[in-house]
């Protein structure tokens, strides 16, 4: 794609990852290559530093995982939103869009930026 | 995305064999990567590029990889600590629960551990407090005491001040050497006068001792010498007492003896030497003269070690020292210095009758462990049926022990700190009853080393007492308990072997703690009809300590003392008063040589005890006389010097003569003619003999401390206000102090005597309750599991007194075995008693007869019930029940 790549802010890896469980249950290797459709690959994340964040959203009790049999009778791990979850998301992506907002409509105001 | 499909089933119980989770991690990451790759695959890259693409895309797989496993590995691990902690709980609240459900038993069981346990715990901290404890200065094994050591057979004297400065020029071995007196001194000047134990010390006190005070400073050496050793520290009690832990103490000035002395400091609250009770420090100052004359003064001293120095050294130097002060001075001939250890001085004495104590103490709690134990053993018979059925329904043999150790471990934990409990009681109940010379009785306390040692038992209770009940638990297996389910249960004779071994044990250490007990208790009333030779019936001692600032000259304190005696004399109530310097049996001795008019001082010269009193002082005890007349008033200051002897003197020196008018001396004094002979007194103790005693007159050799004894027509004690009084009423700054009844000064000699035979007294009893006890219990039984043999012989014709003689029989055949242990034992370990007794052997017939009797009659006692209960059995109610 070419264009800027940005590293991820800390912690909202997290909050990235729980937005993509919001369909149902994925994969690891499936989460990655959402984050990287959804964010037309603006964002840089290695697939490796989804795993430390999936464990510790698991040790936190927002998400849950299972092993099971993907489309190609191959072994792997699945994870899927808890209600705890689910509810964090919501509060914590209103938050962020609330903070994301405000910063936009700063930097927009008069005077503009050339 | 892809579909998710479950696992198939095969897969999922397999993992509860094995979680791998270094495999999981590993797998999961090459899933991913197997993935990646083949999308790269897909877009047109070979195999291996679209492997190197993939690895690119992740980042760093071997990286991430460990990060999970530490990561999965640190959950594991405490998922399985929280679900152990939590089996633990269960278990433990279920033991509650199942000790809950047998309150007797669990009442029983506790209350023995606790009466042991808190024993136990209480006589070790006794034994921590006086004789392990290091002493509380800086490096206290380096500190030795130092005293004469007179090459006649007068063994050890107090350190003249001329031989300790030269001890201290002299030696190659101390870092220093401080010198001790005690003295008295009256406070006044604020509010009612009051006497205080000093002690007069040399600067060196502070830095041999390694000790420094918690406000202002020591002495310094210049403060030594007369003008300026007006300066006094004070000790921590005596500055809250008296001047109410006021900050400002320091620069204050305070009239001790009359005389204006500066608080210069005050030392930390747990420094109290020389004596328990010391107020304050004082520079010592020799007097002018005394350095001249070898042998004056009295005084104690101690010295610190050089590093490295070990008392072999300490003692050949020293030896070297007086090898060539006795070369320089004649006077030193036959002096050499003797040293021990500071600990071993204080406590060496004591140490023999609080170990004997400690092991009468153990016994008994290896008594209680036995009972505990057959508790144990008899509740697990009674639920044998119940483990029986647990082990048919699948419990394995580890998971039935787990369970019954989950029940003692509460036991063990209510009986433990229960235990610490009654050792606190016990501790704080017991001090004002110590004997008052026991050293060190201030550092008793439950202290960090014996909660430690109170772990340490605890824990081998634990062993002892769950070893056997556990593994019988656990053997409990299926078909023997089912088969006996059938027939009605009945006690394995293993089992019961065991049970009847631990009563005979009981019974056998317990014989041995009564015989020891019983000796102490002969050996007590012997001493205490020995005849003290005086009388102390009605007779009160105050003491009077005259201070030199306010009474400088001889004369003058003998004319205040004269005035006390007589004004004393007129009192209502008072039969005679006397004065003497050192009460009998108070604890204060004054030995010396006796010399003889025509010999010379020799090896040979008796070695007596010395005494300064007034004329009436042998009426006032009724000392009888036995020849000549007493002190008169024409005996006075300026008259020849005159002595009284006694008649154990008279006997040795002149046997069948009079020894009226004949003339010794002792070591420095004036010649003294003999004008009468006394009954012989026991001053240093009821059990001891006594050296011979000399007293002189009060008028002529002077004493500014004397104890005064008062015969009341009545209650002695009655009189302590109005002789108060009246001292007031001659010198209103003069206190007086240990107010005592001379009966009470004679039963506190006894003090040491009288401790060590109430606590092994205690013990033996305890003991013999918690035998009786574990008699009754194994004997009741016994019975309730032969109810229906006896009922078959009652039905078959039995008499009562046949059943009961069946049950008494076998009680007797356990006491039998029982006694038999307990003699061979008794015989063996009285010997540590040796040293404690007076006027009995060690092995007294008498006393192994009489605690023989006692347990008999006990045990006996123990079997009756049940055995009433045997013979009262319903033959048909018996042959009856399954």
């Amino acid at each position: 794609m070419g264009g800027d790549r940005f590293d991820l802010l800390q912690g909202t890896l997290g909050l990235v990852v729980l937005k993509s469980l919001l369909g149902g249950e994925l994969h690891g290797y499936a989460i990655a290559r959402w984050v990287q459709a959804t964010t037309s690959d603006v964002l840089e994340v290695e697939d490796g530093s989804l795993y430390p964040a999936l464990r510790r959203l698991e040790d936190r009790g927002l998400i849950t995982a299972q092993w099971g049999l993907s489309e190609n009778n191959r072994r792997a791990r699945y994870y899927e939103l808890t209600p705890a979850g689910r509810r964090y998301l919501e509060s914590e992506a209103a938050r962020w869009l609330a903070y994301a907002g405000a910063v936009t409509q700063v930097l927009r105001a008069a005077p503009s930026l050339a | 995305m892809d579909g998710k499909r479950p696992e198939p089933a095969w897969r999922r119980y397999s993992r509860f064999l094995r979680t791998d989770i270094a495999r999981d991690v590993d797998e999961e990451l090459a899933f991913h990567l197997e993935m990646s790759a083949r999308d790269f695959e897909a877009r047109g890259m070979t195999r291996a590029d679209a492997r190197r693409a993939a690895e690119k895309r992740f980042g760093d797989p071997g990286r991430v990889a460990g990060w999970l496993r530490r990561h999965d590995h640190a959950q594991e691990r405490a998922r399985r600590a929280r679900e152990t902690m939590s089996t633990i709980g269960q278990n433990l609240r279920a033991g509650v629960r199942g000790l809950l459900r047998q309150p007797t038993f669990t009442a029983a069981a506790v209350l023995t551990l606790a009466l042991g346990i808190g024993g136990t715990t209480a006589m070790f901290s006794v034994v921590y407090g006086v004789v392990l404890r290091p002493l509380p200065f800086g490096e206290p094994e380096r500190l030795v005491r130092l005293w004469t050591a007179w090459q006649t057979s007068l063994g050890r004297g107090a350190v003249s001040s001329a031989n300790a400065v030269d001890w201290r020029a002299q030696n190659r071995v101390f870092e220093d050497i401080a010198l001790i007196r005690n003295g008295n001194y009256s406070l006044t000047g604020l509010g009612e006068p009051e006497r205080l134990n000093g002690a007069r010390v040399w600067a060196s006190f502070f830095s041999v001792l390694r000790v420094s005070p918690q406000l202002g400073r020591p002495f310094t050496e210049a403060e030594e010498h007369t003008g300026r050793e007006n300066v006094v520290v004070l000790s921590h009690a005596l500055w809250v007492r008296r001047f109410g832990a006021d900050p400002s103490i320091v620069g204050r000035t305070i009239r001790l003896n009359s005389v204006p002395t500066t608080v210069i400091g005050v030392m930390k609250p747990d420094f109290r030497y020389p004596t328990k009770d010391v107020d304050l420090w004082v520079p010592l100052v020799i007097p002018p003269g005394e350095l001249e004359l070898r042998t004056a003064g009295s005084y104690s001293a101690v010295a610190r070690l050089k590093p490295g120095v070990t008392l072999a050294q300490a003692h050949d130097d020293m030896r070297r020292v007086s090898a060539d002060l006795a070369q320089t001075y004649r006077d030193n001939a036959r002096i050499g210095v003797g040293l021990a250890p500071l600990l071993d001085d204080m406590v060496g004495g004591v140490r023999r009758p609080l170990y004997v104590l400690l092991g009468a103490v153990g016994a008994m709690l290896l008594i209680g462990c036995a009972n505990l134990t057959n508790l144990l053993l008899a509740r697990g018979v009674g639920r044998r049926r119940e483990l029986a059925v647990r082990t048919a329904l699948g419990a394995s043999r580890s998971r039935l022990i787990e369970q019954s150790i989950s029940e003692l471990v509460p036991l063990l934990a209510f009986g433990g700190v229960l235990g610490l409990l009654v050792a606190t009681w016990v501790v704080r109940a017991l001090i004002p009853l110590l004997p008052a010379d026991l050293p060190r009785a201030e550092s008793i306390a439950i202290s960090l080393p014996v909660l430690g040692f109170t772990t340490v038992v605890v824990a081998l209770v634990a062993i002892l007492v769950t070893i056997w009940p556990a593994v019988d638990a656990a053997k409990s297996s299926v078909s023997v308990g089912l088969v006996e389910l059938s027939r009605g249960a009945t006690s394995g004779p293993r089992r019961a072997r065991v049970r009847d071994a631990l009563v005979i044990g009981q019974i056998a250490v317990t014989l041995m703690l009564l015989v020891g007990a019983t000796i102490l208790m002969r050996s007590f009333v012997a001493v205490r009809q020995v005849s003290p030779g005086f009388n102390p019936e009605n007779v009160l001692s105050a003491h009077v300590a005259i201070p030199e600032s306010k009474y400088p000259l001889d004369a003058d304190v003998i004319a205040f003392q004269t005035r006390i005696l007589d004004r004393l004399q007129t009192l209502p109530g008072v039969v005679a008063v006397g004065m003497v310097n050192r009460l009998p049996l108070g604890g204060g001795n004054q030995t010396g040589g006796l010399q003889i008019d025509g010999t010379k001082l020799s090896a040979e010269s008796p070695t007596i005890q010395t005494r300064s009193v007034s004329a009436d002082y042998f009426r006032a005890l009724e000392i009888p006389f036995k020849e000549g007349r007493s002190f008169a008033s024409s005996d006075g200051p300026g008259a020849p010097d005159v002595a009284i002897i006694d008649a154990e003197l008279a006997g040795r020196l002149w046997p069948g003569l009079s020894p009226i008018g004949r003339r010794v001396r002792a070591s420095d004094g004036p010649w003294s003619t003999i004008i009468g002979v006394v009954g012989h007194v026991r001053h240093s103790g009821l059990a001891d003999e006594s050296d011979p005693q000399v007293y002189w007159n009060y008028a002529q050799r002077v004493q500014d401390r004397m104890a005064l004894v008062v015969k009341t027509r009545g209650e002695p004690a009655a009189l302590t206000q109005s002789i108060a009084a009246a001292i007031r009423e001659l010198d209103p700054e003069q206190p007086i102090y240990d107010v005592r009844t001379l009966a009470a000064v004679v039963d506190r000699s006894l003090g040491q005597r009288w401790f060590q035979m109430m606590l092994l007294g205690v013990f033996a009893t305890i003991s013999l309750l918690l035998a009786s006890i574990g008699t009754y219990g194994v004997i009741a039984f016994g019975v309730g599991q032969r109810l229906r043999e006896f009922g078959v012989r009652i039905a078959l014709g039995a008499r009562r007194p046949d059943v009961i003689g069946m049950v008494l029989k076998r009680g007797g055949m356990l006491f039998a075995l029982g006694a038999a242990a307990g003699l061979i034992l008794a015989l063996v370990t009285v010997r540590v008693l040796s040293t404690l007794v007076y006027g009995v052997t060690p092995r007294d017939t008498a006393s192994f007869v009489a605690a023989t009797l006692v347990l008999f009659a006990v045990s006996m006692a123990a079997c009756y019930v049940p055995a009433r209960r045997a013979a009262r059995v319903d033959p048909s109610v018996a042959l009856r029940s399954e």
